[in-house]
């Protein structure tokens, strides 16, 4: 008996080494990768802490504490193992996390050696000696691989002790470490709105670094506002549930007042070049809206999307500029905006038509050449008389209202922000009607949806015109916004921009679409610094989303709910894809058995 | 609702839509093709060489095409970072040529140095398909259809940006031997010489490949999966090993054709794998999905189709038609997609396709 037990254990320690072998290997790879890439010399240059430490040593940090906490994860199968008190086993979790960043160290360190001996600056760009000087701490190679093999170690064994931790602190210690991350990368931005809060800032940063005092007071009060948080929202939420049926509407009819009151004067707090990128974001939200009827609600797959952005923005200019390569109409902005989302829609109807009957990944194919199709002839010769070719469309004239002109950012932000709210109202009010039910059928089967009396023509091409509609909205906007307009904004990375923010939202979800676009339009314009990291990011992005939560950070309500009822489903897709991979069918036998 | 209404919703909107389309086409290419002919700006002989462009780009195409239709053939994925496999290697073959190039061996010995650059862009193409498959879509076997598309869309844009990332932003001039240089005659059409390499080198990776399918186990272990995955793995298939095949075939492919567009065109970039890549799958589409004599066919007349069409089809009144080849190109994926989604070879069955 003690023997077998003995013999579990030596089995367990062998899969905890075998798991944290594996998380540091993938370790090692992201942080070469981040290397050989650039990234860490290009945020070296910034300081997280000033003087202590730069931003490119604590994205390697990152990497060695994030792969430590996933290795020393307690597997529920190991734990459920050799003995059965269920906790983890405190030795073994932080060896695991210390082995896994020892080794994440360690290729690291091979890499550094590597390249301070043999030369790789002319193939790889970014590998220059100042990176390697970062990687080496300062030191020379030899020392600093060996420092690197002790950090990563200390590092691991640091992020896998976290699953000791008690739950409620977890939580907010990374909540802390999180936010000193982003106090120290919007730290201009984060000045000035503290300053015209006229909270002094001197003592928490220097420069556009955070100060040691600055790391303490921030990761306490975010930590402690995290703790804190986490344990009255329930006890809040249960008690606005327990209000009568009209004061718990009173509370939301505030809460509404107060979101209103704070887009209202949001401007004014931002300042122009704040309000520059709400607008910009507000565009995105536009068309990711947009898209998410057509791809969330739909499930047609749409790559083309940036045609309608086109057509609204170029329809907008034709119409309204006075030096329209066409001939000035000199139309009334507010003439003009109807009539181009009719035109839009109509362009939708003429796009979806013919694609009717395609499969998924083939629609996706064609809607992309459409897009293409339309960004080659906006910006060639043959289409020059009617769209500027090359040379764009200049002076679109500011819209106005009732002598008010819409002139700069922060006036421009009203019109696209009341777009955005009557946008994201009707397209809830769509999901839940008769229309959306019948969108959401097609999604899930075609055939079923036709033969329960559904006309697929009919809703699909409702749902392209509605897309349409709402896609040129943003174009429209963005062409008043901006002033001008050239054929080269409206690439196919439009679309997977678009696209990219939906599906990090979550498909179908209004809410994710607006922390979409906070994110992966908002993001990039603070950090343009690191612009040419931008769409990496985005690919990245996308592929990771798809791997890990498909449904998206913000899943609307009802997606949740079918997915909790595709669960059993999922299980069995589990085991087919067990079977598939050769692999003995394990998950759920054993539970069964006891 | 009322009767007009009704009538309405029963007419067959689609299929009236696509006559029209179809009548308006006809009509287009009748009155382009004619008026191109009459006005008779080009000779026959610049006719010639744009159909030897053609086939020297289609034969590329076909050679690419084959990475989405073996794919696809077994998937039902259209691995939409296939084009950066091909660039993956293209690109990195190309500082192995500058070194030769700078040492002289590539001019003494051009042809054992193109055997190196094709055997070095084929591994890292090969690698870079397999580590796709290994950590972008295994795990999405059995997911909807759209979650690996998506996912493959997102792959396209992080490998091209991670190429980008290591080797840099800027075109660099693809070192070319100088006995590949300059044009040479055959059968009275003057053709470039990089041209011949070319049409003889994907020719001969067609036809390797048509037998690697027909005549090996292997070869035939994917046709297999591809029939039906579960039953083919219930014959003792590993499944698996035959996907991560399937793709290194595709890479390996993909990265022949990498070095030989290096050289016709003479640059590399991160870029350069998007539109061949886009181009190869409507080839691909055009010959037939799934298809490889299909993919060949419509790589070729995919290929002769874009560099004709600007001067024939499109009348010559239109300024700079050549800006309009992308265009082309786009529309026909478009048009096979609507009106004959199998392809040429492959049946017309729009459900399946």
């Amino acid at each position: 008996m003690a023997g077998a037990l003995r013999l579990q254990g030596q089995r367990f320690a062998d899969a905890v080494t075998r798991r944290a072998m594996q998380w540091g290997s993938i370790g090692g790879a992201t942080a070469v990768y981040l290397a050989l890439v650039g990234l860490i010399q290009r945020f070296q240059t910034r300081d997280v802490i000033s003087g202590v430490i730069g931003l490119g040593s604590t994205l390697l940090l990152i990497v060695a504490v994030s792969f430590g906490y996933t290795a020393g994860k307690p597997d529920p199968e190991a734990s459920a193992g050799p003995d059965s008190s269920g906790g983890p086993q405190a030795g073994g979790v932080v060896t695991a996390g210390a082995v896994a960043g020892a080794i994440t160290g360690a290729i690291t360190a091979i890499f550094l050696l590597f390249a301070s001996v043999v030369r790789l600056q002319s193939v790889f760009i970014s590998v220059s000696d100042a990176l390697l000087d970062t990687l080496a701490f300062g030191r020379p190679p030899l020392l600093g691989a060996v420092l690197l093999v002790l950090t990563g170690a200390l590092l691991g064994a640091f992020g896998a002790s976290a699953h000791l931790l008690p739950r409620r602190f977890r939580g907010p210690l990374f909540g802390g470490l999180a936010a000193v991350l982003v106090f120290a990368l919007f730290s201009s931005l984060l000045r000035q709105i503290l300053f015209s809060l006229y909270i002094p800032t001197d003592l928490i940063y220097s420069g556009d670094a955070l100060t040691i005092a600055g790391l303490v007071i921030v990761f306490a009060l975010t930590a402690a506002g995290a703790y804190l948080w986490k344990e009255k929202r329930q006890v809040a939420g249960r008690r606005i549930e327990a209000l009568p049926d009209q004061r718990r509407r009173l509370v939301r009819l505030v809460a509404l007042f107060l979101v209103v009151a704070l887009l209202l004067y949001l401007p004014q707090i931002l300042g122009i070049f704040l309000s520059e990128i709400v607008g910009t974001i507000g565009l995105f939200v536009l068309m990711g809206i947009g898209l998410n009827i057509v791809v969330g609600y739909a499930g047609l797959l749409d790559l083309g999307y940036v045609a309608f952005f086109a057509i609204g923005a170029y329809s907008t200019a034709i119409l309204t500029s006075p030096s329209a390569p066409a001939g000035a109409i000199g139309m009334n902005f507010w003439v003009a905006l109807p009539l181009v989302v009719l035109f839009a829609a109509f362009c939708g109807v003429l796009i979806g038509a013919p694609v009717l009957r395609l499969r998924g990944d083939y629609l996706a194919i064609v809607t992309l050449g459409f897009g293409e199709i339309i960004r080659i002839l906006v910006i060639s010769n043959a289409f020059a008389w009617l769209t500027g070719g090359a040379q764009g469309i200049l002076s679109i004239p500011d819209p106005t209202l009732g002598g008010f002109v819409f002139d700069d950012s922060q006036t421009i932000y009203y019109p696209i922000v009341i777009a955005c709210l009557v946008v994201a109202f009707v397209s809830a009010r769509l999901e839940n009607s008769r229309v959306g039910r019948a969108w959401n059928a097609m999604r899930e089967d075609e055939s079923v949806a036709e033969a329960m009396g559904i006309s697929i023509i009919r809703y699909k091409l409702l749902a392209f015109a509605m897309g349409a509609a709402v896609g040129s909205l943003g174009g429209i906007f963005f062409a008043v916004k901006i002033g001008s307009i050239f054929a080269n904004s409206f690439s196919l990375l439009i679309s997977i921009q678009i696209l990219a923010l939906v599906v990090l939202g979550g498909m179908g979800s209004i809410r994710g679409v607006v922390v979409g676009a906070a994110v992966l339009v908002g993001l990039p314009e603070l950090l343009r610094e690191f612009a040419e990291y931008r769409l990496l990011f985005y690919g990245a992005t996308l592929v990771a989303i798809m791997l890990l939560k498909p449904q998206g950070l913000l899943p609307s309500e009802r997606r949740k709910r079918e997915l909790a009822s595709e669960q059993e489903e999922g299980d069995q897709y589990e085991e087919r894809a067990g079977q598939e991979s050769g692999a003995p069918v394990l998950a759920g036998g054993p539970k069964e058995a006891g | 609702m009322g009767g007009l209404q009704r009538a309405m919703l029963r007419l067959p909107i689609r299929q009236i839509f696509l006559v029209v389309l179809a009548i308006l086409l006809a009509v287009g290419l009748f009155l382009g093709i004619r008026s191109n002919l009459r006005a008779g700006i080009l000779s026959g002989a610049d006719y010639r060489s744009f159909v030897v462009d053609g086939i020297a780009r289609g034969a590329l195409y076909a050679v690419i095409a084959v990475g989405y239709t073996l794919v696809y053939g077994i998937l039902f994925l259209i691995n939409f970072a296939h084009g950066e496999v091909f660039m993956a290697g293209a690109f990195t073959s190309f500082f192995v040529a500058r070194t030769l190039s700078q040492i002289g061996f590539l001019n003494d010995h051009p042809f054992i140095s193109i055997v190196i650059l094709l055997l070095v862009s084929m591994a890292v193409s090969t690698i870079t398909a397999i580590l796709l498959e290994r950590i972008a879509y295994r795990r999405l076997r059995g997911a909807p259809r759209l979650i690996p598309l998506i996912t493959a869309i997102g792959a396209s844009l992080f490998l091209q940006n991670t190429f980008r990332a290591l080797y840099g932003a800027n075109t660099r001039g693809y070192p070319v031997p100088e006995s590949m240089q300059g044009r040479m005659d055959i059968f009275g059409i003057p053709v470039l010489r990089t041209q011949t390499l070319v049409i003889v080198g994907a020719a001969l990776l067609m036809v390797a490949l048509y037998f690697f399918i027909e005549r090996t186990k292997t070869g035939r272990s994917m046709r297999a999966v591809g029939e039906d995955r579960e039953i083919a793995s219930l014959m003792g298939i590993n499944v698996d090993r035959v996907i991560v095949q399937t793709f290194a075939i595709g890479g390996m492919l993909a990265g022949a054709a990498g070095v030989l567009w290096a050289m016709v065109f003479g640059q590399v970039d991160f870029f350069m794998g998007f539109f061949p890549g886009i181009k190869a799958f409507t080839a691909a589409v055009l010959g037939g999905i799934g298809n490889i004599v299909g993919a060949g066919l419509g790589g070729l007349l995919l290929g002769v189709l874009e560099s004709l069409a600007p001067y024939l089809f499109i009348s010559p009144s239109v300024p700079s038609p050549n800006q309009l080849t992308d265009a082309i190109a786009f529309t026909i994926l478009v048009l096979i997609l609507i009106f004959r989604p199998g392809g040429i070879l492959g049946s017309s069955d729009e459900e399946k396709a």
